[in-house]
């Protein structure tokens, strides 16, 4: 079941399917660099709680001024 | 030439087929004569040394020119246009790729106003109306007109994933752009 991530990145477009912990792990380890996005309601996670055959987005972060 | 042995300067005027010249002649002094020599001497002398350096700087060329000729040949070998092709395939499927993960991600509406006007608008996190052009550029609407923002670009990141991810930022980002804010406040309050 695991956690499906879709990462956009310079290389295009990787997808990875975790298991809820290793996909918790790695979205710790990019926090700052990544907006993370729950595919289905296209809304930045607020906290890391993952739920088994969830789909998420990782967006490289922009800022403005 | 009898005239000539009693003057020691004297000017004439000169009607050539390219124009009329008034020329002047001087009697030079053995002491001008002497320094003119010398002159002459010194700029023969600067002269060669400066063919001589013109010279080994020819010869450093020429072997830069070497290096460089072998280096190009090197690159247009048929396997490095190979490596070339496959990179820029690699980068129009990524490409594709990410047009359609944009267009699934800020809706068929949007999308379509982004292909057909080349910008798309919608309301950020701070209730204040935005648009995002197809080259990834932000412009926020301040009254009648609109502003562009200034955004910090991950690098080489494709453009569909930038404007997904300007998109991202203002649409879940209140505070994405605090100095805008700030303007705005001055503006008011002018």
């Amino acid at each position: 079941m695991g956690v499906k991530i879709h990462i956009l990145g310079k290389n295009g477009h990787d997808t990875v399917e975790l298991s809820k912990e290793e996909a918790e792990r790695l979205i710790e380890a990019e926090e700052g660099r990544y907006f993370i996005v729950d595919s289905k309601t296209k809304q930045i996670l607020r906290e890391i709680k993952l739920e088994e055959g969830q789909e998420l987005v990782m967006i490289p972060i922009v800022s403005g001024g | 030439m009898k005239d000539f042995e009693d003057k020691s300067d004297w000017r004439e005027v000169l009607f050539l087929p390219n124009g009329v010249f008034l020329v002047s002649y001087h009697r030079l002094t053995i002491k001008a004569l002497k320094g003119y020599r010398s002159r002459l001497l010194n700029e023969s002398i600067k002269l060669r040394r400066e063919i001589g350096r013109l010279r080994e700087k020819i010869k450093e060329k020429k072997a830069k020119l070497e290096e460089i000729e072998s280096m190009l040949n090197k690159l247009t070998d048929d396997k490095v246009r190979e490596i070339i092709e496959k990179e820029e395939q690699r980068k129009r499927e990524a490409e594709i790729k990410a047009i359609e993960f944009l267009r699934e991600y800020i809706g068929e509406e949007a999308f379509e106003q982004l292909e057909k006007k080349g910008y798309f608008e919608f309301t950020g996190a701070d209730g204040k109306q935005y648009r995002i052009t197809k080259d990834g550029r932000l412009c926020r609407k301040f009254g009648k007109y609109w502003h562009y923002m200034c955004v910090v670009y991950p690098e080489d990141l494709p453009l569909p994933d930038i404007i997904a991810s300007v998109f991202t930022a203002v649409k879940n980002d209140p505070t994405f752009s605090k100095s805008s804010q700030k303007l705005e406040e001055v503006r008011n309050w002018e």
